[in-house]
């Protein structure tokens, strides 16, 4: 039961040996290969996914400055139109109001003048009657130029004083 | 007569029986176990073959993760237990355990386990203590070696001398007590009740047993390994 035999030791040691070899090159190594490539393709892959995020991380950095610069663009071209827009209608509504205060002035011009022709008709008129009611009386013509400015000068201060 | 009977098997059952011998330098025996060794060493490297002949990087079969999981776990055990150097012994150590286990498990098969052998036991054992004390020597140079003996005080140096054949003694007669013992007790229980009831025990004797001697014995040699070159740099 407990001889120990030279031979099969021997042949155990070689057999032991034997495998050894085998399964360290066709089992362990293989295998062992395979798991360092994936291990390697892991973190080649890991790297390429941390770079390919950084750009997408870099772009979207870029795309969100540029985004912000249009839109500060557009606000300001929005408040420069706003601007021109208020410039031109405040201009337009300045013009109208000159215009329409044109309009009136003129319109009471107008009339001032009309009025003061007709005043003034209606005092020549007023003046020649006076004449010809002064001339019926004094029994001669008053149609020189000093009667008539003599009863301008008089109906003047009438009008005055009315 | 039956208890006779009895006698004559548990006898048979001890002794290692020579298959054949080489008509050479006036004959060597080759022992049954060297020859159910063969059987074992055969069917291994046939496994090894057709296991990793499609191995791809990408998109592993169902056999390819199982294999890439053993290994990674050898791979593990060996990394925690002996550190920074485990890189060497890992394939030895599985070499070792795949032996032993399908050693301590060939006897469902009805042949006889090779482990049962105290020769073959003994082979293993000297093949861990020049494992522990070559990676010694080899990690910490002839020194640093010499000087693990006084560790961790020099007081324990004849301890430490003496394990170096403890170690390997106790390896081998573990190993060969445990298979033995229950390949007796089979072979008991085979004469007792031959039907149904020693596929029951076998389940204990040969597959439990089997498996936990197998997985002390590596331990062991591990742990031993590991803790000669352990901290040597």
């Amino acid at each position: 039961m407990l001889d120990f035999q030279p031979s099969t030791i021997f042949f155990t040691i070689l057999n032991l040996l034997i495998l050894y070899f085998f399964l360290r090159k066709f089992l362990f190594g293989r295998v062992n290969a395979i798991l360092e490539q994936r291990a390697a393709l892991v973190r080649e892959e890991l790297d390429a996914a941390e770079e390919g995020s950084r750009q997408a991380q870099a772009a979207k950095d870029a795309y969100e400055a540029r985004l912000s610069g249009a839109r500060e663009e557009a606000a300001q071209i929005i408040s420069e139109a706003k601007g021109r827009a208020q410039a031109a209608y405040d201009a337009r509504l300045s013009q109208a109001q000159a215009d329409a205060k044109q309009v009136l002035s003129d319109a009471q011009a107008q009339a001032e003048a009309q009025r003061e022709a007709v005043l003034c008709s209606a005092r020549d008129q007023v003046a020649s009657l006076a004449l010809l009611a002064a001339s019926k009386a004094a029994g001669r013509a008053l149609d020189g130029e000093d009667d008539r400015a003599l009863v301008s000068a008089f109906l003047a201060e009438v009008g005055e004083q009315a | 007569m039956r208890l006779d009977a009895l006698k004559e098997t548990l006898l048979d059952a001890l002794s290692n029986q020579t298959a054949f011998t080489i008509p050479l330098l006036g004959g060597i025996p080759v022992a049954e176990s060297v020859v159910v060794s063969w059987i074992i060493l055969a069917v291994w490297m046939v496994l090894a073959l057709v296991l990793t002949r499609n191995l791809r990087v990408r998109d592993p079969g169902k056999v390819q993760i199982a294999l890439e999981s053993a290994v990674s776990f050898l791979n593990g055990f060996v990394k925690t237990s002996i550190g920074r150097h485990w890189r060497p012994f890992a394939p030895w150590l599985g070499t070792v355990a795949l032996y032993i286990a399908a050693s301590n498990l060939i006897g469902i098969f009805g042949l006889v386990p090779p482990t049962k052998d105290i020769s073959v036991t003994a082979a293993l054992a000297l093949m861990s203590m020049l494992l522990i004390y070559g990676a010694q020597f080899r990690y910490r140079g002839l020194v640093g070696g010499l000087r693990q003996f006084g560790a961790p005080m020099a007081l324990l140096a004849p301890i430490n001398l003496m394990e170096v054949a403890v170690r390997p003694l106790a390896l081998c007669m573990r190993l060969f007590g445990n298979i033995l013992g229950a390949f007796i007790i089979m072979e008991m229980i085979k004469f007792v009740a031959p039907a149904v009831v020693p596929a029951v025990f076998s389940i204990y004797f040969d597959l439990f047993d089997g498996l936990i001697q197998t997985v002390v014995f590596v331990f062991l040699t591990t742990l031993f390994t590991g803790e000669g070159i352990q901290e040597a740099d």
